[in-house]
């Protein structure tokens, strides 16, 4: 991201290239995570970084988004804030496809999951069959197929 | 989109080139005061600060070139070959604008800080008798060239301009080709960079040199020749010289831009 830039500078910047960014989205969720918009990027922590991040992407009205570890560095609150950003900004038409290793954090919001083991498929299944005809939670089961 | 590149790429530029600008131009009033004052006689410590003004005025004029160039290398290297490369390569635009929004804001610059010295030459000299007949001589004695070699001196000049920024835009190619090709390693990237931008040097050389040697051992071609068209020749194979490596390194940079990207 460019550091030299403020947050507020960084959305005007996003909504001024990207014709699909909703601005006052971005605004709310900026004022939602106490995110200061004239404090530089530069002097901005790594989670805040990363919540910019995540506001600049979700903001745009995509078809797609592509989340690699989406909520690594910020705290357990946060990340409550943000899953649930991703699923009120869901858009029915919209697939959301998110990459983590904190499976217990983002269980809640999984509609179906794929477990990759070196570049290979391990298991492709909806959460609703894992609970169901297994019986156990996703981080359960991924303990289990992944069992050192 | 270019437009909006543009816009951007000033706005980050423009916060460090304009305060330097100024400050040339403030100092230059300095220096203009300063000669003034020295011109008479004064004592020894007010001589010490004008001298002292005189110096900053001349690192001043070095540091807006400096500075010139620092922002064409780190512009291209931090905005599109760190971290904030994943920002600009994602946007809806295509490599080839945003090689030229920086180029184009580069030479931009360039242009300003020549324009920045010129004036600032301009204030220091006007009035100020030292100059003005330092500046007479110099001109009287190119009227006298001009005559005796029946040199059209307006079409020098601009042929001059135009030679300069051909070969202003040239070298920063020739920066951003070294940078793209450095950058495309996994470890010591600019110190790569470095060393590609010297290979192209020497390559540069050899080739200029397989060109001109059989142009050199027909120089009486150039002695029977009128000046102003000797001049007029040597001006376009030099525009034209920079325009072709300037394609050149252009091409470079945007096929590892395209092909080679590799952010940290």
């Amino acid at each position: 991201m460019p550091l030299y830039m403020t947050g507020g500078q960084l959305l005007e910047f996003y909504s001024d290239f990207y014709s699909d960014f909703r601005m006052e989205n971005a605004q709310e969720m900026l004022d939602r995570l106490n995110i200061d918009r004239n404090q530089r990027l530069k002097e901005m922590s790594k989670g805040t970084r990363e919540k910019m991040q995540l506001i600049l992407v979700m903001s745009r009205k995509a078809k797609l988004y592509l989340l690699d570890e989406p909520i690594g560095g910020v705290d357990p609150a946060t990340r409550d804030y943000i899953l649930n950003t991703i699923i009120t900004n869901y858009n029915p038409e919209a697939t959301v496809v998110i990459s983590t290793h904190l499976i217990s954090d983002v269980e809640q919001v999984l509609d179906e999951v794929v477990f990759i083991n070196q570049g290979a498929l391990a298991l492709q299944s909806t959460v609703d069959e894992i609970r169901g005809e297994r019986g156990m939670s996703v981080d359960a089961l991924f303990r289990e197929v992944f069992k050192c | 989109m270019l437009k909006k590149l543009l816009k951007y790429e000033y706005k980050a530029t423009a916060r460090m080139m304009l305060p330097i600008y100024l400050l040339v131009l403030v100092l230059s009033l300095g220096m203009r005061a300063s000669i003034a004052i020295l011109d008479r006689d004064v004592d020894e410590w007010l001589a010490v600060i004008c001298i002292f003004v005189i110096v900053l005025f001349v690192i001043s004029v070095i540091a807006v070139f400096v500075m010139q160039m620092v922002i064409t290398i780190n512009r291209f290297r931090l905005n599109l070959l760190s971290d904030e490369g994943y920002v600009m390569f994602t946007l809806p635009v295509s490599v080839h604008q945003l090689v030229w929004s920086k180029l184009i804001v580069s030479v931009t610059w360039m242009i300003g800080a020549l324009l920045v010295t010129i004036l600032s030459v301009g204030i220091i000299t006007m009035n100020v008798n030292i100059f003005l007949d330092m500046i007479r001589e110099i001109l009287a004695a190119l009227s006298r060239f001009t005559t005796y070699y029946a040199l059209n001196v307006t079409a020098v000049v601009l042929e001059s301009l135009a030679v300069t920024l051909v070969s202003c835009i040239s070298g920063a190619l020739q920066m951003y080709a070294a940078m793209a090709i450095g950058y495309s390693c996994d470890r010591h990237k600019f110190a790569i960079s470095i060393g590609v931008y010297v290979g192209f040097q020497f390559v540069m050389q050899m080739v200029l040199q397989v060109i001109l040697t059989p142009l050199l051992l027909n120089l009486d071609m150039f002695r029977t020749m009128e000046p102003m068209l000797a001049v007029h020749i040597t001006m376009l194979g030099t525009a034209l010289w920079s325009v072709a490596v300037g394609a050149v390194f252009y091409f470079i940079t945007t096929y590892m831009l395209t092909n080679k990207l590799n952010l940290e």
